[in-house]
């Protein structure tokens, strides 16, 4: 604690030896290998595979529904179980009562994500209800549609018009 | 046992308790609601908002509450502290979520959303700005702030479809992990230094550090001067600010700028005696007076915030920028006091921040009323609005007259008592050239700012009818609001003794007698 700059003269020459074992490393062996590209050597590495289409796809934002409801159960997990371990200390003080309110305060407020999700139809994968109920229905799941669906939608979404007020676009906001 | 202390505690956090449970009703009641029926959650929100108030008033009232020493106001095993400060900003944040809320339900731009999210999210923002103002634990500080931030996030980006709210949340969400990044790198060296969570800790470091400690105060500033709009972290503000809604605009230009600088004073307030964080060659036992000291830190803040936001804001055409810009120029004037560091700085700047919430909340009313008569956030396109309906843009001209400064409006009196304290510290302190600057180049910048103020009025006055501003017809309501906002603002310029004291109430420092202010 007393001679803290001098602790981070130690990261610093803990900083300076990793920088130069790595470039170092890099630019000795850049001035040994031979140069020798070709179409096949710059192609994308995919764990040996031959690589299928592009990788900027877009992903269907209900996986990221999913993992987000899982979320909630997998803190709720994390949570309790801390808790389990310290309620007998909890009984035998005589505030086992608060304990328990405590954490069903906890985990009620977690099932209202749920019902949340539930409610606006984050978890029914296979029809999506438009929540405006009119106008266009999204289209279907993007990892399944074809290489025209895909165009389609791109350029669907990229000339979307602008009005001034947006209160038009504001219709098909959900 | 720390049981039953607990639950006397959680008394002091009952507004707070309030809205978070609020929020979560408010959430629950829109799930069984039918979809034309969503916007009944603005009308429950207010409610709920009235109900923390209430109490909120009762802890502000209540002076047995922190009659106790400053260490004894600590609460939840010193993560919160329970003092007029918290009580003061929570009050304040409270009005200004309500006027919020009031401010959505009759916006336009949010008609055909959903309202239940957007109103839960309105009320954990506001909740989570009041703990951060309350907070004296670091970690209470970064939960806080991330969690009014992460709400801002979703708020900004609220109108789903359009294309400048999505760029506005994704540009706040980048810009603000970045930020809040460097903050908790920061925080974390200064545990590194310190050895605790405590803000009181940071009297614990010792000389030999402090050549390491101003540079990680510097990261800690960085994060906070994100929240504030400060300038050379307001790159966001612009975008952010044009691509939210209306109320949601509002809601960042205080109770989310009003968070980070209460949470600084949290930070940096033990340290304002008169000339502890005085700069340059002040070598004491105290933190912060080091050669290349916090003082400096602030004075770079407040010089760049001012000169960045009122030239950017002389080019806007876009009434949501042009207020960003104006926001990122008052976060300049409210750090000018930092500079001086004299325990009445600290009040003017509580001073100058109800005066800034009024106006602000006023001139964004204002717009959100214009807004849903014309369509238009441009400002070119907002002529003749004088004869069309002259009470709002007489309201509005107040408002604006006060964000200049002019005399016949409370901003002058805030602005006179923000810039005093830099002189008042240059006539007692060593260092007159480095006081003098700030308030040289705060004046200057105000005069400056008075071209765009007065350009938005001159448009709506003495310009041609547009044929959009022919629909323009104010109700009674409007009107009766506008009024509410800008009335306040030419009274408190009559009298201004009351907002002092409760200002030096809540920072617990002795209350003057009238005949003493005025005297100065």
């Amino acid at each position: 604690m007393d001679h803290l700059l001098f602790n981070f003269g130690l990261v610093a020459v803990f900083l300076i030896v990793g920088f130069a074992f790595v470039y170092g490393a890099l630019l000795f062996g850049s001035l040994l290998r031979p140069r020798l590209y070709g179409r096949d050597k710059m192609r994308i590495y995919e764990c040996g595979e031959p690589t299928i289409g592009s990788s900027w796809i877009r992903y269907n934002i209900r996986f990221y529904m999913v993992a987000l409801v899982f979320l909630i159960f997998d803190v709720e997990i994390a949570f309790l179980f801390p808790v389990a371990s310290v309620i007998t200390w909890f009984r035998d003080a005589g505030l086992g009562l608060l304990a328990y309110a405590e954490i069903v305060t906890f985990v009620v407020i977690l099932l209202i994500g749920f019902a949340y999700a539930w409610r606006y139809g984050n978890l029914d994968w296979i029809s999506p209800e438009p929540a405006t109920g009119k106008g266009v229905k999204p289209p279907t799941s993007l990892l399944v549609a074809g290489r025209a669906e895909l165009a389609l939608a791109a350029q669907r979404s990229t000339a979307a018009p602008r009005t001034a007020g947006g209160e038009e676009t504001a219709s098909s906001a959900e | 046992m720390p049981a039953p202390v607990l639950l006397g505690e959680l008394r002091l956090i009952l507004p707070e308790l309030i809205l978070c449970g609020g929020a979560l009703f408010v959430l629950v009641y829109d799930m069984f609601q039918r979809r034309e029926r969503s916007q009944r959650c603005g009308v429950l929100a207010l409610l709920i908002v009235g109900l923390a108030a209430w109490d909120g008033i009762r802890l502000w009232m209540v002076p047995g509450v922190w009659a106790a020493a400053p260490a004894q106001t600590a609460i939840f095993w010193g993560m919160l502290s329970a003092d007029p400060l918290w009580a003061f900003f929570r009050l304040l944040f409270l009005a200004a979520a309500g006027a919020v809320i009031l401010m959505s339900v009759f916006s336009h731009e949010l008609w055909r959303t959903r309202a239940g999210e957007y109103y839960a999210l309105l009320l954990i923002a506001t909740a989570s700005a009041s703990f951060a103002a309350a907070a004296c634990n670091f970690v209470m500080l970064v939960l806080a702030v991330e969690t009014l931030s992460l709400s801002a996030y979703v708020l900004a980006g609220y109108l789903k479809g359009e294309r400048p709210a999505a760029e506005a949340s994704l540009k706040y969400l980048l810009f603000g992990s970045v930020a809040s990044g460097v903050m908790l790198y920061g925080l974390s060296l200064l545990y590194g230094l310190t050895g605790s969570l405590d803000l009181a800790s940071l009297d614990r470091i010792g000389p030999e550090n402090y050549p390491v400690f101003i540079p990680v105060l510097a990261l800690v500033l960085v994060g906070l001067g994100f929240k504030t709009g400060a300038a050379p972290f307001h790159f966001w503000a612009p975008d952010v600010y044009q691509g939210a809604p209306t109320p949601v605009t509002a809601f960042l230009a205080t109770v989310s700028k009003g968070a980070g600088f209460a949470a600084l004073i949290r930070v940096v307030s033990p340290h304002f005696d008169a000339g502890s964080l005085a700069p340059y060659g002040m070598r004491t036992v105290d933190v912060f007076a080091t050669p290349t000291d916090l003082s400096s830190l602030f004075w770079l803040l407040a010089v760049l915030s001012m000169i960045v936001g009122n030239f950017a804001a002389l080019r806007q055409r876009d009434i949501k920028r042009l207020l960003a810009y104006s926001s990122i120029a008052h976060a300049g004037y409210l750090f000018v006091p930092f500079t001086a560091a004299n325990p009445s700085g600290l009040s003017a700047v509580l001073f100058y921040i109800i005066v800034y919430f009024l106006a602000t909340i006023g001139v964004f009313a204002g717009v959100v009323m214009i807004h849903n008569r014309t369509g238009t956030f441009e400002i070119g396109r907002w002529t003749g609005l004088f004869h069309r309906s002259p009470v709002i843009v007489v309201g509005l001209g107040v408002m604006l007259w006060s964000l200049i400064g002019l005399p016949p409006t409370a901003g002058f009196v805030g602005k006179w008592k923000l810039f005093f304290a830099p002189v008042e510290a240059a006539a007692a302190g060593p260092l007159p050239l480095f006081h003098y600057s700030v308030v040289f180049v705060a004046l200057l910048t105000s005069v400056v700012s008075l071209y765009y103020y007065i350009g938005i009025l001159k448009v709506m006055c003495f310009s041609g009818t547009d044929d959009r501003a022919l629909r323009f017809r104010s109700g009674p309501l409007e009107r009766a609001c506008i009024l509410a906002l800008a009335l306040p603002l030419i009274l408190i310029q009559l009298q201004w003794q009351p907002l002092t004291d409760a200002t030096l109430r809540a920072l617990g420092q002795p209350v003057r007698s009238a005949s003493a202010e005025v005297a100065r």
